[in-house]
């Protein structure tokens, strides 16, 4: 990998990170009504960080290769919602999230 | 011993998370739409010619409506679960683009099509919120 997709790659798994790390902060606005509107604020700061990074992807990256590396942010989400909101992911929803990123890169493989 | 079966699915999720694709796929579409109309130049033509252009305020409205939404939906559902059935929009925006904006699909994304509503299909089958444990209260 060239050092330039090598950097791509990284801009687009961080975008994908700060994707999962924004609806953990949605998710905790409607659990803590105390703190709504700072962990809404977090949130959208944050999605304005990805937009960012994802456009700086972008520089680096073909979209056909950017946009399937964001399915990525259902494992994120799911990896944070149970480390972080101790959500219990069961068989069912390990197993749909295995079809759905896989269906994600095939409607993507054509982007 | 069995399994405690799933706690019935609100219809207010239901539609919350209906309405959430409706929007997200209209919000595609409306998007390339208006990106399409823009004049061609340098950036700065661009984002006027957005600021004048109809369909990208209809497009920052439908956002504003996805955002409310999408609040409601976690008030009654698992993010991990209302998250993962969004990926039916992945499903409606691929279809949605074949009849109205004239793109075509090949069989391999319309595999990727199926695999995302069997996916979906099968977290249906679990439940839409976690057992609540100490310090997340809901």
């Amino acid at each position: 990998m060239s050092a330039e997709a090598l950097m791509g790659v990284t801009l687009a798994v961080s975008a994908t990170l700060a994707e999962g790390l924004a609806q953990l902060l949605l998710k905790l606005a409607t659990l803590h009504p105390a703190r709504k509107w700072a962990w809404t604020v977090g949130a959208l700061a944050l999605f304005g960080v990805e937009a960012g990074i994802y456009t700086l992807a972008l520089d680096h990256l073909a979209v056909n290769i950017a946009y399937p590396i964001g399915a990525l942010s259902f494992v994120a989400v799911t990896l944070l919602s149970k480390l972080i909101l101790r959500e219990r992911i069961g068989p069912a929803r390990w197993q749909g999230l295995i079809l759905i990123m896989l269906g994600a890169v095939l409607v993507a493989s054509r982007a | 011993m069995t399994p405690a079966p799933a706690p019935a699915l609100p219809l207010k999720v239901v539609l919350g998370l209906a309405l959430t694709i409706l929007l997200d796929t209209a919000v595609q579409l409306f998007w390339k739409d208006a990106v399409s109309g823009l004049p061609q130049g340098p950036l700065a033509v661009e984002v006027l010619g957005a600021l004048h252009q109809p369909l990208f305020l209809l497009v920052v409205a439908l956002m504003l409506g996805q955002f409310l939404n999408w609040m409601l939906v976690l008030e009654h559902a698992d993010l991990s679960y209302a998250h993962a059935i969004t990926a039916l929009s992945y499903a409606s925006v691929s279809v949605a683009s074949l009849l109205w904006l004239d793109e075509r699909m090949d069989g391999l994304q319309a595999a990727g099509v199926v695999l995302i509503l069997a996916g979906v299909w099968r977290i249906s089958q679990g439940g839409h919120v976690s057992v609540t444990e100490p310090g997340h209260e809901r």
